[in-house]
């Protein structure tokens, strides 16, 4: 049987990091539904993190319950709902 | 040979439910002439009355069927056969929001629904390939007055460019300007699960929000593997009615 944590770490998860002017980040993101910039646009208008995901996933229980966290490298606040098996 | 994004489809699951009691999920759609593919490009701005043309002149045995809500919120349904190059007029219904936009056949132009007259493209369905319809999720889901609803539905992205194989897939949620949904893939490629009933959260699924991102499992997609995707809807209490979207994303790279 597969173990739950082999279950998560099967899905490489990265943290996208932080936007590089969030000030202008909010406006991009909406061009970006419009068709203005393309999707791509995300990541080029961000500072690299990289941050393994699942690590944090992993910290907490597979209770299904919902956890806004703060990444450890870059400082981002995400939220992610943990599974349940 | 270049994989092209047009080559990269977002589709339905099996089971595209209407309420909280269907079925969920399941394998990835094909249709009768194809497969559905989701999204609709633009929502009306206003309610609007609707109308549907072909590119090609022999479009003239199908019907078309939206179905959508009124300015008042009512689920209304309206089918019009199609007249090929002339535009047909749904005039029954002033639709205020696109749920589906669907074919009973197959056809030999691409199929455009539009706000009449002449007005903004709503959806299209491509001549290739040839799409059954085009859906939106989370259809006919309300908030409650007191406490919080959170849905789950399921869409697959396809990898459909023959003889390549797209390096390091990743899935992402680029844009949630709501804030109301978040997204976890499945283990495994072409995965078939389902659950009883969009209220019931999919077991072994991760949901993250729009910074994190998520490599498909393997690290590869091969022509005509899919990878599918659940998407969370959470609706605090007492949440208004609005017209929302999110965006989702399956990129990757491509060996020369």
């Amino acid at each position: 049987m597969t173990s739950p944590i082999s279950i998560i770490k099967a899905v490489p998860r990265f943290c996208k990091g932080q936007p590089m002017n969030p000030k202008t980040f909010d406006q991009a993101k909406r061009d970006m539904v419009r068709g203005l910039i393309p999707l791509s646009a995300d990541k080029a208008l961000r500072i690299p993190c990289g941050y393994d995901f699942n690590k944090t996933i992993l910290s907490y229980p597979f209770d299904g319950a919902d956890h806004n966290v703060i990444c450890p490298r870059c400082g981002i606040e995400t939220s992610f709902k943990s599974p349940i098996f | 040979m270049t994989i092209l994004a047009s080559e990269l489809f977002a589709q339905g699951a099996t089971s595209d439910p209407i309420d909280d009691f269907s079925l969920t999920g399941g394998t990835i759609f094909v249709g009768i002439t194809g497969s559905n593919y989701f999204g609709i490009t633009t929502q009306p701005a206003v309610a609007s009355v609707l109308e549907v043309l072909s590119d090609d002149a022999g479009d003239t045995n199908d019907n078309i069927t939206v179905v959508g809500r009124d300015s008042g919120g009512n689920v209304q349904t309206e089918t019009v056969l199609m007249n090929g190059l002339s535009a047909v007029i749904l005039g029954s219904t002033v639709f205020d929001y696109v749920q589906s936009f669907s074919i009973d056949g197959g056809y030999l132009g691409n199929i455009t629904l539009r706000i009449s007259v002449a007005g903004v493209t709503v959806a299209t369905l491509p001549i290739f390939p040839q799409m059954q319809k085009r859906v939106t999720m989370f259809k006919n889901s309300f908030s409650d007055a007191l406490v919080p609803i959170i849905r789950y539905e399921k869409m697959h992205w396809r990898m459909a460019s023959s003889g390549e194989t797209l390096v390091s897939p990743e899935v992402e949620l680029i844009a949630d300007p709501s804030s109301r949904i978040r997204q976890g893939i499945t283990v495994a490629k072409n995965d078939s699960t389902s659950i009883v009933n969009r209220r019931t959260v999919p077991p072994g699924v991760t949901f993250v929000d729009d910074s994190v991102a998520q490599a498909v499992p393997s690290g590869l997609m091969t022509a005509g593997e899919n990878i599918g995707v659940w998407y969370e809807q959470n609706l605090p209490a007492g949440d208004p009615a609005n017209k929302s979207t999110f965006t989702s994303q399956l990129s990757g790279q491509d060996i020369p």
